[in-house]
C-alpha cells in the first residue's frame, strides 16, 4: 500500500513538474450572468509545445481579480465549479474563413503555377476536406466562407459536413477586381454567421497575405463597403460582442499581417504559421484540439468598484494568464475621501421643494381687462403699440375697430377710430361691462351686436381671441 | 399656471430631485465593496434613486394645482412608484451597461464614445421608469406613454451630457453633480416636450382667481370640480359642485376627440353660452362650470 502511494505522490510530483512548463492562456470571459447571480466563466486553454495539457484539476488553478493592472492588487477568489473538456457535451461552432485572394493560386513559395494540385487554394481544400472527416463529434458544426476584395458566404456553421464539402467545389479562381484581400472587413462579416447561434464559436481564418483595401489601392468606391476602410479593432470588437474567438493560420511563403496576431489574441485564440500541406492539417486539428480541451473555471466575482475588472489565472502557482471584464456601474467609480457636508445638498433640495410647495399660482387680485390670447397681429391702443393685457376702466368707453387690419383700440375720446367698431363701457344701472358693435362679431363663437359682458367671455376680432375679465377682489 | 411655466416648473422640480438625489449617490456607491453583489447594489441605488426622483417629480401635480393634500400623496405614490421604477430601471440599466460596455470596451473610442454611449441608454432605461411614475399614479396610458418617451429622451440626453461631464470637469464628485441636476432637468424637459405633443389640447382657465392656469388634456378622463380629487380643481368660483363635470378624450387613428359631459343633470355645463349634458368640443370653444370659464385650444 505505501509502495503505491509513493508511486502515485512520485507520479503527481512529475505531473505537477511537468505543468510547470505548461502555457497558459483565457480564451473567453463570460460575464454574462454576473448582474444575475455574481458568476463569471473563465474558458481557459493550458498547452504545453502548442498541444493542449489534459489531466488538470481544480487544485492546479487559482483565480484572482484585480481593479489594476498591479500585482499587489490581485485578490484571490473562490472557484465555484470546475469542469473539463467544456464544449464536448454542447459542440463548438466553427467558421472556416479562407483567403480566396489572387495570391492563393501561386504555390507555397509564392511562384504562380500551371500545377493546379500545388497552388495554395488546392492545398487549403484538400486539407479542409480532411478535417472535415476527422471532427467525429456530431453536434459540432462547421460553416465555410471565402475573402477576397469580397466576402462570400458558402454556409452558416452547421452539422451537415457534406454541404461544406460540395461547397469547397464552389470556389471559384477571383478576377482582377477580387484580388484584394480585405481580412479585418471579412471577420466583421464572418461574425453574422454566428448570430442566432449559442455556445463556443470559433473562427478559424486561413490566410497567406496581409489586409489590402481594395478602394485605397483602386482609389474608387468598394461595391459593398463602400468607401469604408474597415480597421482591426472593428473585428475585435465585432467577435468578442458575439464571444467568437479568432484562430489564424498564416499559410505559405511571404508577408502576412501585423494585425491578424493581434485580433486572435485579443479574442482570445492564438496563430499559427504553416509552411506546408501536412502542417496546415495538424494546426486544424490543434485548434480544434485547444478549444476541446479547454477548462471552464466559474468564480465569484468581486464587488470592488472598477471600470474593468482584470482577471488572473494562475496554474500551479507559477504560470499567469490575465484578461478583463467590463464592470462598471451606472454611477460610476466612488471618490476618495467623504465629507458630511454632503447632506447639505440634500437638505437644500427639500428646502427648494418646500419653498415651491407654499408658492400659490392663483391670483389674489385685478382689476377689469381686456386679455390678448394670440400673439399674432398688432394691437394699437390709443395710437402706441398695446401689451397683452389691456385695463379697463368704468369711466372711459374702450372702442376696438373693425375690419382695419390691425386691433386698434382707444379709451381716448380724442382719438376717433373710423369705419365699423365695438365699444365696451360700464353700465351703472347694470352694474356691468356692456358690448355694443355697429356690425355683429362673434362673442363665445356666437355673433352678436350687443351683449352684457361676463367674466370670461371671448371676443372674437379680426382674427384676434380677447377675453373679457372682470377681475379679482382682493381676499 | 401657464403651459410655459409649467415646463419650466417641471425643469426645476427635474434639478432640485438631481440635487437631492446626487448626495444619496455618492453615499451609496461609496459603499459599493460592501455589497455582496452587483444584483443587490443594483437594487439598492434603484430604491433610493427611484424613492427620492419619484418623490420629488410626484408633489408637481401638487404644486400646480396648489393643493396640499395632493402634494403628499403625490409624494408618497412617487415613491412608492419611484422605488418599483427605479430597482427596474436600474437593474435593466446596468443589464444593458454590461452588455454595451462588453461590446464596446475593445473599441478605441471606448473612453470617448463607447463608454459614455452604453452608460447613457442605460441612464435611459432608468429614464422610462422614472417618467412612467405619473402616469402609474393616474392610470393613464397617455400619461405613461408621455413618461416612457419623455423619460427615454431625457435619461439619454441627460445621461449623455453627466457622462461627458466626467471628461470635462476633473472632480468626478462635481461632474457626477453637474451631471445628475441635467439629468433631472432633461427629464423634466423632455417631459414637458412630450406632454404637450401627445395630449388632446389645453383648457385655459379665463376668469377668476384661477386665470390664466393651463391644464393639459393629457388621459382619458379629466374630472372638473371643487373636489381636490379631480383633474382640474376649481374651488374659487361659486356654483361648482364637487364633481361637475368630465371631460372624455378618445383616441382615433390620427385624431383625438375631447367631449365634455356633466356629471349631475341640474347643474349642466355651458358651451358657448348653450346649457348642454353633453358636447363634443371644437377648437376655441368657451365652457362655463359654475361661474368658471375655459377655453379649449390645442397647444
Amino acid at each position: 500500500m505505501k509502495i503505491q502511494k509513493s508511486i502515485l505522490s512520485a507520479f503527481l510530483f512529475l505531473f505537477s513538474i511537468h505543468a510547470w512548463a505548461a502555457n497558459v492562456r483565457i480564451a473567453q470571459i463570460d460575464s454574462s450572468t454576473l448582474l444575475l447571480n455574481q458568476k463569471v466563466k473563465a474558458y481557459v486553454s493550458v498547452t504545453q509545445g502548442g498541444i493542449p495539457f489534459k489531466g488538470l484539476t481544480k487544485k492546479n488553478f487559482k483565480v484572482f481579480e484585480s481593479v489594476t493592472k498591479k500585482n499587489s492588487d490581485y485578490k484571490e477568489v473562490p472557484i465555484i465549479s470546475f469542469k473539463k473538456g467544456t464544449d464536448n457535451e454542447r459542440g463548438i461552432n466553427f467558421l472556416l474563413l479562407v483567403d480566396n485572394s489572387g495570391s492563393m493560386y501561386a504555390n507555397l513559395s509564392g511562384r504562380y503555377t500551371g500545377s493546379i494540385a500545388q497552388r495554395r487554394i488546392a492545398i487549403a481544400k484538400r486539407v479542409i476536406t480532411t478535417f472535415l472527416k476527422s471532427v467525429k463529434n456530431p453536434r459540432d458544426k462547421i460553416g465555410l466562407a471565402v475573402f477576397n476584395t469580397y466576402y462570400t458566404s458558402f454556409s452558416s456553421p452547421t452539422g451537415n459536413k457534406v454541404e461544406i464539402e460540395q461547397a469547397l467545389d464552389k470556389i471559384k479562381r477571383p478576377n482582377k477586381e477580387q484580388y484584394y484581400t480585405e481580412i479585418y472587413a471579412s471577420l466583421c462579416m464572418a461574425v453574422d454567421e454566428f448570430r442566432s447561434i449559442k455556445g463556443r464559436k470559433a473562427i478559424i481564418i486561413l490566410s497567406d497575405g496581409r489586409n489590402d483595401y481594395y478602394s485605397a489601392t483602386e482609389r474608387k468606391s468598394h461595391k459593398v463597403f463602400g468607401k469604408k476602410l474597415y480597421k482591426y479593432t472593428e473585428s475585435i470588437k465585432s467577435c468578442l460582442q458575439e464571444g467568437i474567438s479568432v484562430f489564424a493560420i498564416n499559410f505559405g511563403a511571404g508577408r502576412k499581417d501585423n494585425y491578424l496576431p493581434v485580433i486572435a489574441n485579443q479574442t482570445g485564440g492564438t496563430t499559427f504559421n504553416a509552411s506546408s500541406e501536412s502542417a496546415l492539417g495538424l494546426m486544424y486539428r490543434r485548434i480544434v484540439d485547444l478549444i476541446i480541451n479547454e477548462y471552464q473555471l466559474t468564480y465569484k466575482a468581486t464587488m470592488d468598484p472598477a471600470e474593468l475588472k482584470h482577471v488572473r489565472i494562475r496554474l500551479n502557482n507559477r504560470n499567469n494568464a490575465d484578461r478583463y471584464y467590463f464592470s462598471s456601474t451606472i454611477f460610476g467609480l466612488p471618490v476618495e475621501g467623504f465629507s458630511p457636508l454632503l447632506i447639505l445638498p440634500f437638505l437644500l433640495a427639500l428646502l427648494l421643494l418646500w419653498l415651491l410647495s407654499k408658492m400659490s399660482f392663483d391670483r389674489t387680485k385685478g382689476g377689469p381687462a381686456l386679455d390678448f390670447l394670440d400673439g399674432s397681429g398688432t394691437v394699437v391702443f390709443n395710437g402706441k403699440k398695446g401689451g397683452a393685457t389691456m385695463p379697463l376702466t368704468g369711466s372711459a368707453k374702450t372702442v376696438i375697430g373693425l375690419g382695419s387690419g390691425k386691433t386698434m383700440i382707444s379709451t381716448d375720446p380724442g382719438l376717433k377710430i373710423k369705419g365699423d367698431n365695438a365699444t365696451i363701457a360700464f353700465d351703472k344701472t347694470k352694474n356691468a361691462y356692456v358690448l355694443n358693435a355697429t356690425r355683429p362679431i362673434k362673442v363665445n363663437n356666437k355673433s352678436v351686436q350687443t351683449k352684457v359682458l361676463q367674466s370670461g367671455d371671448v371676443l372674437n376680432i379680426e382674427g384676434k381671441t380677447i377675453v373679457f375679465d372682470k377681475g379679482v377682489e382682493e381676499k | 399656471m401657464s403651459l410655459a411655466m409649467r415646463r419650466m416648473f417641471l425643469c426645476l422640480i427635474g434639478l432640485i430631485a438631481g440635487l437631492a438625489v446626487w448626495p444619496i449617490a455618492e453615499t451609496a456607491i461609496k459603499f459599493q465593496a460592501n455589497f455582496n453583489s452587483y444584483l443587490f447594489f443594483s437594487i439598492f441605488l434603484g430604491l433610493v434613486f427611484g424613492l427620492f426622483m419619484g418623490g420629488f417629480f410626484g408633489t408637481s401635480e401638487g404644486i400646480t394645482l396648489s393643493i396640499k393634500r395632493r402634494i403628499l400623496t403625490g409624494i408618497v405614490t412617487g415613491a412608492i412608484i419611484g422605488i418599483l421604477g427605479g430597482i427596474v430601471g436600474f437593474l435593466i440599466g446596468q443589464a444593458a451597461l454590461f452588455l454595451l460596455g462588453e461590446i464596446f470596451v475593445s473599441s478605441s473610442t471606448f473612453k470617448t464614445i463607447g463608454f459614455p454611449v452604453a452608460r447613457s441608454i442605460g441612464w435611459a432605461f432608468l429614464g422610462i421608469f422614472i417618467g412612467m411614475v405619473e402616469g402609474i399614479r393616474a392610470k393613464s396610458r397617455i400619461k405613461i406613454k408621455t413618461g416612457i418617451l419623455g423619460g427615454f429622451l431625457g435619461g439619454l440626453v441627460g445621461g449623455l451630457a453627466l457622462e461627458y461631464m466626467r471628461l470635462l470637469i476633473d472632480d468626478i464628485m462635481i461632474a457626477r453633480m453637474v451631471g445628475l441636476l441635467i439629468f433631472g432637468l432633461f427629464i423634466g424637459l423632455f417631459y414637458s416636450i412630450v406632454e404637450s405633443k401627445l395630449s388632446a389640447g389645453v383648457f385655459r382657465v379665463l376668469n377668476g382667481r384661477s386665470k390664466g392656469k393651463e391644464f393639459i388634456l393629457n388621459q382619458r378622463r379629466v374630472k372638473i370640480g371643487k373636489s381636490a380629487k379631480n383633474d382640474i380643481v376649481i374651488n374659487a368660483y361659486s356654483n361648482v359642485l364637487d364633481e361637475h363635470a368630465m371631460l372624455i378624450i378618445k383616441e382615433h387613428k390620427n385624431d383625438k376627440e375631447v367631449s365634455i359631459k356633466s356629471l349631475n343633470a341640474t347643474f349642466p355645463v355651458i358651451v358657448n353660452d348653450v346649457k348642454k349634458d353633453n358636447h363634443t368640443l371644437t377648437i376655441n370653444d368657451v365652457v362655463q362650470i359654475g361661474t368658471a370659464k375655459f377655453l379649449y385650444r390645442f397647444i
